[in-house]
């Protein structure tokens, strides 16, 4: 077991007191002042998140474009420059290895932002698959660089005040711009349903960034806050809602499966796709008490699976969870109980997400 | 919000389960420590008996569930409860943001004075929390 590992901005977090936690190998900052006011931080103005942890890697060359798509669900090779594609990884049975977002600047020069935990395993798809396509440079970027995500209605507005250029480029856009001499990449993604960056920079020019950031009024916001994002948002996360063995069609992810075109998995998938019996579900609770992971869902008294993602909403101020039901039970107002702890809770089926942004757009 | 303190009050007892006690003549009024809501984050949802019930020495009081953590509550004394503060139902973050004022849980009935022997000093309280601190 390796070390755990400190993002560069560990300094600053530790100046604005944050509470750590051990994430994926890494101490990141949990909360600062509070993971519900930072959430609603994000609802209403914008936060600033360090997610240095997340795995990154810039793929270059002619054949760049040929090695992604062989490599991952969504076509590469069709992304227009300045555009991006949230993809996932499959293994040959089309379970999920990993979910990631992937960027391309130009014709052969693309970026790959990863889950934490699976950076190793992506890092290493990569380069295998560099057999096929030797001339295509994988470089893993975490070394001396930071990610930054800075997240809400106001968020585009902060960072295009701070960094030239970054006004010009449009939803799920990315490219890179000159920031105090280095290069800057700029992403507008995100993974808290709101509109914003997403922005790797080197160490140095990003502890500044971050804090001028923080003058400027942004919050600077932990994984607390971004999780109860994305679970509002109903976006899934690695490792909870979804694994190696989980169906991206039961995951609700078939719109990021590009079937026309060959990938791990996709033989599998073809096949899979009538077979799919579950569906991840958006549940609201009616009682009191919060959703958690692991917790067994209920109906007519017969359990019909358990809680994937549970979690207070501070938008709602209900607790919230997804869970792969059987689908006959996924349709709007379905009647559940949860058990928390030996206590039945009322709840009920919603429709995906619990919580979309007027500005951010539909598709996750 | 959390209150960023570790404040231990001169004036109150403590459980080595983050309770504090404050001897109100036959009463006891009970809470959470400003350590204890600092570690939890924000409280989302307070579970306590209702008035009338009995409780019992460091036996299980209620439920505490802050945006990240299900924890379990113990009472620092046996006796009856006589009041629940009501204002959590709506207001759970009281318990972060004023620990020892307006966020006490609730209030019992004191039966037996010799178990506020075994309770924690505030010295000996703030001794516990900085060895916890420094783990």
């Amino acid at each position: 077991m390796t070390a755990v590992q400190s993002t560069p901005l560990a300094g600053q977090h530790a100046a604005l007191s944050a509470h750590f936690g051990e994430f994926a190998g890494w101490r990141m900052p949990l909360w600062y002042g509070g993971a519900v006011g930072e959430h609603l931080a994000v609802r209403k103005a914008a936060g600033v998140f360090d997610v240095s942890h997340m795995g990154r890697f810039g793929v270059e060359g002619k054949d760049a474009a040929a090695l992604l798509s062989a490599s991952f669900s969504r076509d590469a090779a069709s992304l227009a420059p300045a555009a991006s594609g949230y993809a996932l990884a499959c293994n040959a049975a089309g379970g999920i290895i990993d979910d990631l977002i992937v960027y391309r600047l130009d014709a052969a020069r693309f970026r790959v932002i990863c889950n934490a935990a699976n950076a190793g395993r992506i890092g290493a798809l990569l380069e295998a698959s560099r057999s096929t396509w030797p001339a295509v440079a994988v470089a893993d970027s975490l070394a001396g660089t930071v990610l930054i995500a800075v997240q809400g209605p106001q968020a585009v507005a902060a960072v295009a005040a701070l960094v030239p250029g970054a006004a010009a480029i449009g939803r799920r856009g990315c490219g890179e711009v000159a920031l105090g001499g280095a290069t800057c990449f700029l992403a507008r993604t995100g993974y808290t349903g709101e509109d914003g960056f997403e922005i790797m920079l080197a160490a140095a020019a990003g502890e500044a960034l971050f804090e001028r950031l923080l003058a400027a009024g942004v919050t600077p916001c932990g994984l607390a806050a971004r999780d109860s994002l994305r679970l509002e948002a109903a976006l899934p996360l690695y490792g909870v809602d979804m694994d190696d063995a989980t169906s991206p069609w039961e995951a609700g992810l078939g719109w990021a499966l590009a079937l026309e075109h060959d990938f791990p998995g996709r033989d599998a998938l073809i096949a899979s796709k009538a077979a799919a019996r579950r569906r991840l579900t958006c549940i609201v609770g009616d009682g009191q008490g919060v959703f958690r992971s692991h917790q067994l869902v209920y109906h007519d008294e017969e359990p019909v699976g358990q809680v994937s993602s549970g979690g207070f909403s501070p938008l709602l101020e209900r607790s919230i969870a997804m869970a792969y039901l059987p689908r006959a039970l996924a349709p709007v107002g379905t009647a559940l109980t949860i058990d928390i702890r030996g206590r039945r809770v009322a709840a009920h089926t919603v429709k995906r997400p619990f919580y979309t942004s007027s500005r951010a757009g539909a598709a996750p | 919000m959390t209150a960023r303190t570790n404040e231990v009050p001169e004036d109150l007892l403590y459980s080595s389960e983050h309770e504090w006690l404050r001897q109100e003549g036959d009463l006891a009024r009970v809470g959470i420590t400003a350590f204890a809501q600092d570690r939890l984050g924000d409280v989302v949802y307070v579970e306590l008996p209702a008035p009338g019930a009995a409780v019992g020495f460091m036996a299980k009081l209620g439920e505490i569930e802050s945006v990240k953590v299900a924890s379990e509550l113990f009472s620092p004394l046996t006796g009856e409860v006589v009041e629940v503060n009501a204002a959590l139902e709506k207001e759970p973050e009281l318990v972060n943001t004023d620990p020892y004022g307006a966020g006490w849980l609730l209030v019992v009935r004191l039966s037996d004075r010799s178990e506020l022997e075994k309770l924690l000093t505030p010295a000996a309280y703030t001794a516990q929390i900085e060895r916890e601190a420094g783990l």
